[in-house]
C-alpha cells in the first residue's frame, strides 16, 4: 500500500532578520509562518495526510511565546493534517524547553512532536524513525539506533533527522553528523533530512528538503518542499519538489563596463521572480568606470530599491577608470580641475584604503560640480 | 602719488592754519611727541582723498575743531607725470576744486574735481580699484583681518587688492565654482562632524545617532547574550535539580529506615547497661557482707589466741617477781660493804700526803742553810778584789798623763823634726876626710873627729884643728832658714812646756809613762771583770740576798721527825691503790643495783598490764563455755558471704558481655542524631529543591515569554545592520575630508600662482629682515605662514614685533606692486613698528629707504629719538597763509 508524505525542513521560525531595514523585518517573518499555510495546501494537492519537519522548526529554542503561539495557531488551523516534528539543533529538546513549552501553551492534537528516538505508526505499515536533538552539538549519529530499531514486518521505514551527511561538504548548520549511508543500513524506505537549507539529493532514498522559505542570500535551491510517494516497503520511491517559496533572494555581480550595464542588471533581477517586489537582491559590482558613471550607481541603486522589495549594493570594489580626460572633462584646468588631479594621484599611489577614500572623494567632487552647475543659471 | 604739501585750518585742534611744505616725495618723516597733532594730519589727508567734499555726519563731525568750525583741507601731490592741488572745504560753504600747478589754472570743481581725484589716484569706479593711499596703523597691525587704510566699507587696501586679484583667478580657474563645491563639502561635513573634530560625530547629526545606536545594540546584545547564557544554564539547573529532586524521596525513606533502626539498637543497649549497673551495685553489696563475715570470725579468733597465750604468763609472774626483789636486796647490801671500804682507803691517802708534804719543807730548809754559806765565801771575795782595784786605781793616777798632752807632744816633735831635717837639707855639707894619722887632730864642738865624717851645717861650726886654729863655717842667712829656725825653737820651747806639764823628762821618758799606764788600766778592768762575775748585781747586793736568806730560815722552824721520801712515797701509793679499786668496786655495785631496781619496777608494770589484759578479754568474750559454739556461728556466716558474693559477681559478668562498652551509648546516640538532622536537612533540602524548581520554572517561564534566549540573533543583525550605517558616515566624512583637503591644495596652488607678483615683492624685502624666510600669503592677502629652514610656522604663533614687521613688509610690497603697474600711492606708517627691537628696526629702516625709491613713505612717528637713525626728509609744520 502506497504512502504519500511531504518532507519539510528548517522553517526556522522566530528568525529576526534584523540586518534588513525595519519594514521588511516583519515581512519576511511573517512569510515563514504563512509558509506552513502553502506547505498544508500543497499536502493537500499531493493528497498527502503526513508532514515530517526534519527538525529547525523555530530559529532557536528560546523564541518568546508569541512565536510558539503563533505556530501552533497556524499548524492548527489544518487538522486534517498530521504534522510531525523533531527537534533540530536550533531547536533541541531539553527539559523545560522549547518542546515543553509547546505543550503548555496548547500544542494541537495534530501535531506530535517527537522528542524521543521511539518508532511511532504513522498508519498501518508505515513507522516513523525519528532521530530528535537533545543538544547544539552531538558527538554521536543521532540515527544509528535507526538500524537495529524493529518494526512490524513488512512496514515502510520512515528515518526522520537533522543533522550534516558526513563527507557533504562544511556548509550544513550544525555539527551533527548523520552517516550517508543510514538509509540502507537501516533498511529505511526514505530518510527525510533537515539542516541543509538547499534542496538536495543525496541518494535515491536519502534527500534534504531545504527550507520553505529562503533566509538568506545562497544559491543552494532552497524554497521548496519535498512531495514523497512511497510506493511499498522497500519499494518504489517518487520525490517530488515542489515550489514553495515566497520571496526570492538573489545573490547576484556584475561586472561593469559601462552604465549600460547597470540597467541589463536591473532588468535581470527584476525578472527573478514573478513580481519584482518578491525579489530581494544582493549585488557586488566590480570593473572600472569613468567617476561620473560611478557617480550614477547610487541614484541606480535608489531606484531599483523602489523596483525591488530589497537590494544591497556593494560597489565597492568598482574602481575610477584612470585617465586625465575625464578629469579635463570635468574641471579644465582651474581649482576644481587641480583638486580633481590631486584626488587622481592619490587613487593612483595611495594604498588601498587611500584609493578608496580618494575615488569616493572624487565621485563625490563630480556630483557636487553637477549639482553646482546645474543650479547656476 | 606722490604728495608734496599739505595744509590744514580748522581741522580738530588746528584752528589756526597751518602746513607742511616741505615734502619731498620719496622717504618723509614726521616726528613730534604724543599729541603733536600727528593723528589729525593723517584724519585730515584721509578725509581730503577719500572723502567726497560732500561728505557730512559724524565723520566730518569729528573733523571739525571743538569750539566748530569748517574744516578746509589742501594737499599740493604728483600724479600723471603733473603737479596738482587739491583743496576741500567740508561743511558749509563745502567746495573742492583741482588745480593744475603746472599750468597754474584750477581744472576742475565740486563733484568734477572729485571724479578727476579718483582718475588721477586711482580710486575711481573707472580706475583700478586702487586703495589711493595705504596705512599702516600701529593698533591695527596685529589682527589682520582688521587692516585697513581707508574707513570706507568696502573694506581695506589688502581687500581691494584682494578683490582685484581674484577676479584674475576666477577668471582663470573658475573659482567661484570652486568656491560653491568648497562650499558644498563644508555644509556636507559640518552636518555630520563639528568642524575642530573631525574624528568624533557632531552632536545631534544622524551620524552620531547611528553611532549611539550601534552602541545601544552592542549593549543590548551584550546583556541578550548574557540572558541568553543564564536561559540555558537555568535550563540546564532545572535539568539537574529535577533528577535531584526524583531521588530525594527514595533518600528520605531510607534516612527514615536507619533512624528507626538506630533508635532501637540505641534502646536496647541502654537497657542492657541499666541492667548491668544494677547486677554491680548487688556484687558490690555482696561484697561488703562477706567482708563484714569475715571480720566477726577474725576478731573472734584473734581474742582467743591472745587470752590462750596471757593466762601461763599470769601464771609464771608471782615467782618472777619474787626472785627479782631477792637479787635487789643483795645487791643494797654490797654496796653498803664498798662504801665502808672506800671511806677508809681515802683517809689513809689524805694522812699520807700531810706528812710527804712536811718532808718536803724540810729539805727546803737545809738546801737555803748551804747557800748562804756559799754566798758568804764569795762575798769575802769580792770585798778583797774590790780593795785591789782601789788600789790600782790609785797607782794610776800617779803616772797616767793626760792623752792630749801626749798627742800634743808626738805631733810637735814631728813637726820639729821636719823643719830641723829642712834646716840641715838647706845647711852646707861639711866632709872631712881625715888623712892617715889625722885622727883626732880635728875637733868640732870640742870632740876631737877620729874618723872621716860629713857633716851639714845648721849652724855655725867650728872645727877646730889641733895647732892651727879654728875654723868656724856658717851657713849663709836667709829668711826660711830664719823662720824655720824660729818655729824650730818655738817647738823647742813648747815640748819642754809640756814636758814640765806632765812631770816627764822628755818626750820618750813620757811614752814610757804612757805604756805602763796602760798595763795599770788593763789589770783595772780584769780585776773589775772577775769582781763582776762573782757579784753580778754589785756586792751590796750579794750582801742583802744572804741577809734574805738568813731572815727565812729563821722565820722555818726545824722539824725533825719526818721519815724519809721514798718511805713516804711507798706508803702513799700503796693507800692510793686501795682506795681506787675500792671506789671501782662501789660503782660497779651502784650500777647493778640500779639496773636491778628498774628491772624490778618494770617487771611490777607489765604484770599489772598482762592481768589487766586477761580481765578484759575475759570481759569480752562470751562465756567460756559456748565459745567455741560462737566460733562455729561466725564461720558459718562468713561461709555464707562468700557464696552470695561469688554469685552476684557471676551474674554481673554474664550480663557485662551484652552491656554497651565504654562510650557506646553516647556514640550509638550520637550517631542517631547524626541521623535525625540528615533527615531534617533532606527533607528541607527537597523543599527547598521544589521551591528552587519552581522559582526556576517561573523564571523560565517569564524569559520564554519574552524570548529573552531568541534575542541574540536579532541583535547580531541589528548590529550588523547599524554598524553599516555607521560605517557608511564614516566612510562620507573620510571621503569628504579628503576632498576637502584635495580642494583646498588646489585653491592653494592657485593662490600661489595668482599671488606671486605679491609673494615675489615681499620675499625681496623679508630678505633683509629675515633672511632666509620665505612667506606664505593667506586669505586677504595676507602672510599666514612664515617658512625658515624649512619649517612652517603660523603668523600666530610669531612674536608680536615679528608679526607687526611682516604686516607692515606686507603693505610695502602691496605699495610696490601698485607702484610697479602703474600709478604709484604712498604708503602712511602711522607709528608702526614699535615692537621692533634695535637690530630690526635697523633693517626695517632700510626697507624703508629701499621703498622710498619706488613710492612716497609717510612715517609718523612719536619716538623721534629711535626713528633718528632712518633717514629720509623731516617734516615739520609751518604757518600757513590760506588765499
Amino acid at each position: 500500500m502506497a504512502f504519500s508524505f511531504i518532507h519539510t525542513a528548517d522553517w526556522q521560525l522566530g528568525k529576526p532578520f534584523r540586518n534588513f531595514e525595519e519594514r521588511l523585518v516583519g515581512l519576511l517573518e511573517e512569510a515563514r509562518f504563512e509558509a506552513i499555510d502553502r506547505i498544508a495546501e500543497i499536502a493537500r494537492a499531493h493528497g498527502a495526510a503526513h508532514v515530517l519537519v526534519a527538525g529547525d522548526i523555530f530559529d532557536d529554542r528560546g523564541v518568546d511565546n508569541q512565536i510558539v503561539r503563533k505556530a501552533i495557531e497556524r499548524l492548527a488551523r489544518h487538522p486534517g493534517l498530521a504534522w510531525h516534528l523533531i527537534p533540530g539543533n536550533h531547536d533541541f529538546a531539553q527539559p523545560a524547553g522549547l518542546w515543553q513549552r509547546f505543550a503548555r501553551l496548547g500544542g494541537p492534537a495534530n501535531v506530535t512532536v517527537h522528542d524521543a528516538p521511539r518508532v511511532a505508526e504513522l498508519a498501518p505499515g508505515v513507522a516513523l524513525l525519528p532521530a530528535p536533538l537533545t543538544g547544539r552539538l552531538l558527538s554521536e549519529d543521532p540515527t544509528a539506533w535507526m538500524d537495529a530499531a524493529e518494526t512490524p514486518p513488512g512496514s515502510i521505514r520512515i528515518g526522520l533527522a537533522h543533522g550534516s551527511i558526513q563527507d557533504f561538504g562544511d556548509d550544513g548548520e550544525s555539527a551533527v553528523r548523520i552517516d550517508p549511508a543510514r538509509a540502507r543500513k537501516a533498511g529505511l524506505d526514505f530518510l527525510a533530512l533537515g539542516d541543509w537549507h538547499g534542496k538536495q539529493r543525496v541518494d535515491g532514498k536519502t534527500w534534504y528538503s531545504g527550507t520553505p522559505e529562503p533566509d538568506r542570500f545562497a544559491a543552494n535551491e532552497p524554497g521548496h518542499v519535498l512531495a514523497v510517494r512511497i510506493e511499498a516497503a522497500g519499494g518504489a520511491v517518487a520525490v517530488e519538489p515542489v515550489r514553495c517559496a515566497r520571496y526570492t533572494w538573489v545573490s547576484a555581480s556584475a561586472d561593469l563596463a559601462g552604465t549600460s550595464d547597470l540597467e541589463t542588471l536591473a532588468e535581470a533581477l527584476a525578472q527573478a521572480a514573478d513580481d519584482p517586489t518578491r525579489v530581494l537582491a544582493r549585488v557586488t559590482l566590480t570593473g572600472a568606470l569613468a567617476p561620473s558613471d560611478i557617480a550614477a550607481i547610487e541614484p541606480w541603486r535608489e531606484t531599483l530599491s523602489a523596483r525591488l522589495r530589497h537590494i544591497e549594493v556593494d560597489a565597492s570594489r568598482v574602481t575610477a577608470r584612470t585617465g586625465r580626460d575625464d578629469i579635463a572633462e570635468l574641471a579644465g584646468s582651474g581649482v576644481i580641475g587641480a583638486a580633481a588631479r590631486i584626488l587622481q594621484d592619490k587613487l593612483e599611489a595611495g594604498d588601498e584604503r587611500e584609493a578608496q577614500l580618494a575615488q569616493g572623494a572624487l565621485v563625490r567632487l563630480v556630483r557636487l560640480v553637477r549639482q553646482v552647475r546645474e543650479a547656476a543659471p | 602719488m606722490k604728495l608734496k604739501a599739505l595744509r590744514l585750518r580748522d581741522v580738530r585742534r588746528f584752528v589756526e592754519p597751518v602746513a607742511i611744505e616741505s615734502f619731498s616725495g620719496g622717504l618723509d618723516v614726521l616726528a613730534g611727541p604724543n599729541e603733536a597733532g600727528k593723528s589729525t594730519l593723517l584724519a585730515a589727508l584721509d578725509a581730503l582723498f577719500l572723502e567726497k567734499h560732500t561728505a557730512g555726519g559724524t565723520k566730518i563731525g569729528a573733523l571739525s575743531p571743538y569750539g566748530g568750525g569748517q574744516p578746509l583741507i589742501e594737499a599740493d601731490f604728483e600724479a600723471s607725470g603733473q603737479l596738482w592741488r587739491l583743496t576741500k572745504q567740508f561743511g558749509r560753504g563745502k567746495k573742492a576744486e583741482l588745480t593744475d600747478l603746472g599750468a597754474g589754472r584750477m581744472v576742475a570743481r565740486g563733484g568734477e574735481a572729485e571724479q578727476m581725484l579718483a582718475e588721477l589716484i586711482g580710486t575711481g569706479e573707472g580706475g583700478r580699484g586702487g586703495p589711493g593711499l595705504l596705512w599702516a596703523g600701529q593698533k591695527t597691525l596685529l589682527t589682520p583681518q582688521a587692516v585697513e587704510t581707508s574707513k570706507k566699507k568696502e573694506g581695506g587696501d589688502a581687500a581691494t587688492l584682494y578683490r582685484a586679484i581674484e577676479r584674475e583667478i576666477e577668471a582663470a580657474a573658475g573659482g567661484s565654482e570652486a568656491r560653491a563645491v568648497r562650499q558644498l563639502v563644508v555644509e556636507a561635513l559640518s552636518k555630520l562632524v563639528p568642524p575642530a573634530r573631525r574624528t568624533s560625530p557632531k552632536a545631534g547629526s544622524p551620524y552620531e545617532a547611528a553611532v549611539k545606536e550601534r552602541e545601544r545594540v552592542k549593549e543590548a546584545l551584550a546583556e541578550a547574550r548574557a540572558a541568553a547564557e543564564a536561559s540555558a544554564e537555568r535550563l540546564k539547573a532545572i535539568a539537574e535539580q529535577r533528577q535531584r529532586r526524583g531521588a530525594a524521596p527514595a533518600a528520605i525513606a531510607g534516612l527514615k529506615e536507619q533512624l528507626a533502626a538506630a533508635t532501637a539498637t540505641l534502646s536496647l543497649k541502654r537497657e542492657a547497661g541499666q541492667r548491668l549497673t544494677t547486677a554491680r551495685a548487688e556484687e558490690r553489696a555482696r561484697h561488703a557482707e562477706a567482708a563484714a563475715a569475715e571480720r566477726e570470725l577474725k576478731v573472734l579468733d584473734e581474742a582467743l589466741q591472745e587470752l590462750s597465750e596471757l593466762e601461763p604468763k599470769v601464771a609464771a609472774d608471782a615467782d618472777r617477781v619474787a626472785s627479782a626483789s631477792a637479787e635487789l636486796s643483795r645487791l643494797r647490801t654490797e654496796v653498803e660493804k664498798l662504801t665502808a671500804a672506800e671511806t677508809e682507803a681515802s683517809a689513809d691517802v689524805q694522812r699520807l700526803g700531810d706528812l710527804n708534804m712536811r718532808r718536803g719543807r724540810a729539805d727546803e730548809r737545809a738546801r737555803a742553810a748551804a747557800e748562804i754559806e756559799g754566798k758568804s765565801r764569795v762575798l769575802a771575795a769580792a770585798r778583797g778584789l774590790e780593795a785591789e782595784i782601789a788600789a790600782a786605781r790609785q797607782q794610776l793616777g800617779a803616772i797616767a798623763i793626760d792623752g792630749a798632752i801626749i798627742g800634743r807632744l808626738e805631733g810637735i816633735t814631728r813637726e820639729l823634726a821636719i823643719a830641723e831635717a829642712r834646716l840641715t837639707a838647706a845647711a852646707p855639707t861639711v866632709r872631712i876626710a881625715l888623712a892617715e894619722g889625722g885622727a883626732g887632730k880635728l875637733a868640732i864642738g870640742g870632740a876631737p873627729v877620729i874618723e872621716s865624717v860629713e857633716l851639714k851645717v845648721a849652724e855655725p861650726l867650728a872645727i877646730d884643728i889641733a895647732g892651727i886654729g879654728r875654723v868656724v863655717i856658717e851657713p849663709g842667712a836667709s829668711p826660711d832658714r830664719a823662720a824655720d829656725e824660729a818655729r824650730v825653737a818655738a817647738q823647742r820651747g813648747e815640748i819642754g812646756q809640756l814636758l814640765r806639764a806632765c812631770g816627764a823628762e822628755s818626750v820618750a821618758a813620757a811614752r814610757v809613762r804612757q805604756a805602763e799606764a796602760e798595763t795599770q788600766r788593763r789589770a783595772i778592768a780584769e780585776a773589775e771583770a772577775r769582781l763582776g762575775g762573782m757579784a753580778p748585781k754589785g756586792v751590796a747586793e750579794l750582801a742583802r740576798e744572804i741577809s734574805g736568806l738568813e731572815q727565812g730560815l729563821a722565820a722555818e722552824p726545824a722539824d725533825s721527825d719526818v721519815p724519809a721520801r721514798s718511805e713516804i712515797e711507798t706508803r702513799l701509793a700503796e693507800a692510793r691503790q686501795r682506795h681506787q679499786s675500792a671506789r671501782e668496786g662501789l660503782d660497779r655495785a651502784r650500777v647493778a643495783m640500779a639496773g636491778a631496781t628498774e628491772a624490778h619496777a618494770r617487771m611490777q608494770v607489765e604484770v599489772a598490764r598482762r592481768r589487766e589484759r586477761l580481765g578484759e578479754l575475759d570481759g569480752s568474750l562470751p562465756p567460756a563455755a559456748v565459745r567455741g559454739e560462737e566460733r562455729a556461728r561466725r564461720a558459718s556466716l562468713r561461709d555464707a558471704a562468700r557464696q552470695a558474693l561469688g554469685e552476684a559477681m557471676q551474674a554481673a559478668s554474664a550480663l557485662a558481655g551484652t552491656a554497651p562498652g565504654e562510650g557506646e551509648v553516647d556514640r550509638l546516640s550520637a550517631e542517631r542524631e547524626e541521623l535525625e538532622r540528615k533527615l531534617v536537612k533532606s527533607t528541607a533540602f527537597l523543599a527547598e529543591l521544589e521551591q528552587s524548581i519552581a522559582k526556576l520554572e517561573g523564571a523560565q517561564e517569564q524569559a520564554d515569554e519574552d524570548g529573552i534566549g531568541a534575542r541574540v540573533a536579532a541583535l547580531e543583525g541589528e548590529l550588523e545592520r547599524a554598524e553599516r550605517h555607521v560605517r557608511r558616515f564614516e566612510t562620507e566624512v573620510a571621503e569628504l575630508d579628503v576632498l576637502l583637503a584635495a580642494l583646498t591644495a588646489a585653491e592653494s596652488q592657485s593662490r600661489e600662482h595668482s599671488f606671486r607678483p605679491v609673494t615675489e615683492r615681499l620675499g625681496a624685502y623679508l630678505d633683509l629682515v629675515l633672511p632666509g624666510a620665505r612667506a606664505v600669503l593667506g586669505e586677504g592677502l595676507s602672510p599666514a605662514t612664515i617658512e625658515r629652514s624649512g619649517l612652517a610656522e603660523a603668523l600666530g604663533n610669531l612674536s608680536d614685533g615679528t608679526q607687526e614687521q611682516l604686516a607692515v613688509l606686507a603693505r610695502l610690497a602691496y605699495a610696490r606692486l601698485i607702484a610697479d603697474t602703474g600709478e604709484p600711492v604712498p604708503l602712511i606708517l602711522d607709528d608702526a613698528l614699535v615692537y621692533a627691537d634695535d637690530e630690526r628696526i635697523a633693517r626695517m629702516f632700510a626697507v624703508l629707504e629701499e621703498a622710498a625709491h619706488h613710492h612716497q613713505v609717510l612715517v609718523l612717528t612719536c619716538r623721534e629719538r629711535t626713528f633718528e637713525r632712518l633717514g629720509g626728509n623731516r617734516l615739520s609744520l609751518t604757518q600757513w597763509r590760506p588765499e
